[in-house]
């Protein structure tokens, strides 16, 4: 059929429909996919924590037990002041590193690949290696602090990772030096998309290089910003691998986050519904952001 | 099924195939051929699971938590080959290293049950029970005598509303470990009461060395064990069979008091400088073997490993807090289970036999699994083999000893219900850290304890005072 003629077909009644069939099979393969491992796991782990299952045994049906013990659970509540703290570190502490990084790296004329593979390097090891390279760091028997127990630098000589005022910042710093690489490379990609000659118009009216990153560079950079926190923010509160690693939520759940307790409760505990019912609680905590970032679409805050 | 059906049926197959197949004639089409062709697979399968079944030994699935090479070489040199040349049977060893009850646990979720199983104590057996993951053992019981055989206080706790369900197979005490140069040196003395021990730990402070070693990173539970030396040393078996047994309360004074003064000790930073979440176990014992710490508290357990750290260590009892009896905290550190969805009970019985401890007086097998498998039987002085460790030696008989006239104490993992120990082990760093109290810690425990007494989920727990 000529491009011309298909066209014209498809303006037609019939012609539409079977476009649109068309396109529902071709979706389909993924929408079942969707059902298999999202949607059908998601509404039995909603079932699941209305009843009590020690994963051996057959399930109880216990009502709404595993909800009311999560509203009194002090853990939960716990664990989630430190995802709301990990949200507000993760929001501004790697943000702004790998933005500021992006603007220098884009004005380094020799070298730039260098930089900006050094830069996104740890963002390209495993979790895992990184973890457990960071605890041989901050051990604090032969680590950086007993490297410097006895120097200028005996602040360094600290519980990083067994004080319970400071695990918590520690392992998000730790996760921070291996995510900043990231976000520096997308915005090094939405800053090379900007046109150059917005800077030089602007550099001709006088405007100075803060007033040029204010009123260029951030608006340009607005869609990538938005996505960034959004996704920032979804991940904060399913973070799991470092606090795991690291610390395992403790010492005394200084470092609990809802995954590593959800994580607990399922596999130490056993009690598989408990740890459904902390999962849908998380879950519904998630959608908040969720119709937050629809309403920020609405409104277009997302569009340059 | 007779062993010859197999081989006669693949060639008859072949012959049939020959004669759909007519190569000159090419009449051969290519139905014929698929159907050829599948059939003369599907009986070549048959024929090799014939024959499987009938040649094959019967195999025994035992899941294990030894990961090192040097352990597995010996369980298979003193447990799983002569067992295996003895029944004509295979064992095939499922190692499950790093935390033993998840992977066991995730793998029956999975209904890929062992038919053997070890576990860290008897208190965790009784969830495989209630889930009809553990054999009964009673009939195995009554026939090897195993009861006459087994330490009583080893015996009693494996046995759950009223049967036997699991073998214990190593006895385990805690007990303070010293580096005997670092002692030398500064000429200290093994304290034997409270205010000794909190002398010495200061001397010790002061000099710049911690005073105990200890390692939870890999290990959270680990913090139980210095919960179970707080009870012990303070609140004494007499009133811990009371606690234990539902008579008395969890939030009794003594309870509280027994917690308070660890806490004390933990907040000195005598107790791995409070840094025991960013150590390993292991690393632990490294400081003390570098003389950077000068004491331990440790279980026998570490004798299975602590002559890799070359250096001069003692073993000897804690010292007690309270006018309590000097007691020996003793527990299971290990048993073993059968699974109820074994094909092979008999079998698996037989092994468990194993366990039981015969093999400790004809064969060096105690020395071998110094530490790791320590029959739950009385061993004579006599019976121990020639080249066993002498400090070992020593501290079984002692405990032995101990045993004979009741100077014995309780361990959480032997002697507390599952969720009960959970809880405690759980919440402990959060009132060393000051984050709970001592009242509301021992509040929850109490919670936890009625729910399982209420469920009937009590282990048996032997008076010992």
């Amino acid at each position: 059929m000529k491009a011309t003629t298909r066209r014209m077909y498809l303006r037609t009644g019939m012609g539409r429909r079977r476009g649109r069939a068309v396109g529902y099979v071709l979706l389909a393969p993924a929408l079942l996919l969707h059902v298999l491992v999202i949607a059908v796991p998601s509404v039995l782990t909603f079932l699941l924590g209305f009843y009590n299952w020690n994963i051996l045994g057959a399930p109880q049906f216990i009502g709404l037990q595993n909800f009311t013990h999560v509203i009194h659970d002090p853990v939960f509540y716990e664990a989630l002041s430190h995802n709301g703290i990990w949200t507000v570190i993760f929001l501004t502490v790697p943000v702004a590193i790998g933005l500021a990084a992006a603007v220098f790296i884009t004005r380094v004329h020799r070298g730039q690949m260098v930089y900006r593979i050094l830069f996104y390097l740890p963002a390209t090891m495993a979790s895992v290696v990184v973890a457990r390279v960071w605890q041989w760091i901050l051990d604090p028997f032969n680590g950086i602090g007993h490297l410097f127990a006895h120097g200028p630098l005996r602040f360094l000589d600290s519980g990083w990772l067994s004080s319970p005022g400071l695990a918590l910042y520690s392992v998000a710093s730790v996760n921070i030096w291996a995510w900043w690489g990231f976000l520096c490379l997308l915005f090094v990609s939405s800053l090379g998309q900007i046109d150059p000659s917005w800077y030089e118009a602007a550099s001709l009216e006088g405007a100075s290089g803060w007033q040029q990153f204010r009123s260029i560079t951030l608006p340009r950079l607005r869609p990538v910003l938005i996505f960034i926190l959004l996704l920032t923010m979804l991940w904060s509160f399913t973070t799991f691998d470092y606090p795991y690693l690291m610390t395992g939520g403790g010492p005394a759940h200084a470092s609990e986050v809802l995954s590593t307790w959800i994580y607990f409760q399922l596999v130490n505990s056993m009690s598989a519904g408990y740890a459904a019912a902390l999962a849908t609680t998380t879950t519904v905590l998630l959608l908040v952001v969720i119709v937050g970032y629809i309403y920020v679409r609405i409104k277009g805050w997302e569009t340059t | 099924m007779p062993r010859t059906e197999g081989l006669v049926s693949l060639p008859k197959l072949m012959e049939g195939m020959e004669e759909m197949m007519d190569w000159r004639t090419e009449r051969f089409s290519r139905r014929q051929f698929l159907v050829a062709g599948g059939s003369a697979l599907a009986g070549s399968l048959l024929a090799r699971t014939t024959l499987a079944d009938a040649t094959s030994p019967k195999t025994l699935v035992w899941a294990n938590e030894f990961a090192d090479k040097r352990t597995q070489t010996k369980i298979h040199q003193y447990f799983v080959q002569p067992f295996a040349r003895h029944h004509g049977a295979k064992i095939q060893i499922e190692i499950l290293s790093s935390n033993l009850d998840q992977q066991l646990k995730l793998l029956m979720a999975s209904g890929k049950d062992p038919d053997i199983y070890d576990e860290n104590g008897p208190s965790w057996i009784p969830p495989f029970y209630d889930t009809g993951h553990a054999l009964v053992l009673d009939e195995f019981d009554r026939y090897f005598h195993w009861k006459e055989k087994i330490l009583p206080w080893c015996y009693e706790p494996c046995v759950y509303n009223g049967h036997l369900i699991t073998v214990p197979d190593e006895y385990e005490s805690l007990h303070l470990w010293y580096n005997v140069e670092l002692f030398h040196k500064h000429d200290w003395k093994i304290p034997t009461d409270w205010k000794e021990l909190t002398a010495l730990c200061a001397e010790i402070q002061a000099k710049g060395i911690i005073p105990f070693a200890f390692g939870s990173q890999d290990w959270p539970p680990a913090v139980e064990w210095w919960m179970s030396y707080a009870f012990n040393a303070y609140v004494g078996p007499a009133q811990m069979y009371q606690v234990l047994t539902g008579r008395s309360k969890w939030t009794e004074p003594e309870v509280a008091e027994a917690m308070v003064r660890l806490k004390y000790l933990w907040q000195k930073g005598w107790i791995g400088e409070r840094k025991n979440s960013a150590l390993t176990v292991n690393g632990a014992t490294g400081q003390l073997a570098a003389g950077k710490a000068a004491m331990k508290m440790e279980g026998t357990w570490m004798f299975s490993s602590i002559d890799t750290y070359h250096f001069r260590y003692g073993v000897d009892m804690l010292p007690m807090w309270n006018n309590v009896a000097n007691v020996y905290p003793i527990g299971i550190g290990e048993v073993t289970s059968a699974d109820a969805k074994t094909k092979n009970r008999e079998l698996a019985g037989q092994f468990l036999n194993v366990f039981v401890g015969y093999p400790a007086l004809d064969a060096p097998w105690v020395d071998q699994f110094i530490g790791a498998y320590v029959p739950c039987i009385k061993i004579p002085s006599d019976m121990w083999p020639k080249n066993a460790n002498p400090l070992f030696k020593k501290v079984c008989l002692q405990m032995q000893d101990a045993m004979a006239v009741n100077h014995c104490g309780y361990l959480s993992w032997t002697q507390w219900p599952a969720k009960t120990e959970a809880y405690m082990w759980n919440n402990l760093m959060s009132v060393w850290e000051g984050s709970m109290t001592v009242q509301d810690f021992l509040r929850g425990t109490q919670q936890v304890f009625d729910q399982e007494r209420k469920a009937g989920q009590l282990p048996v727990v032997t008076k010992f005072a």
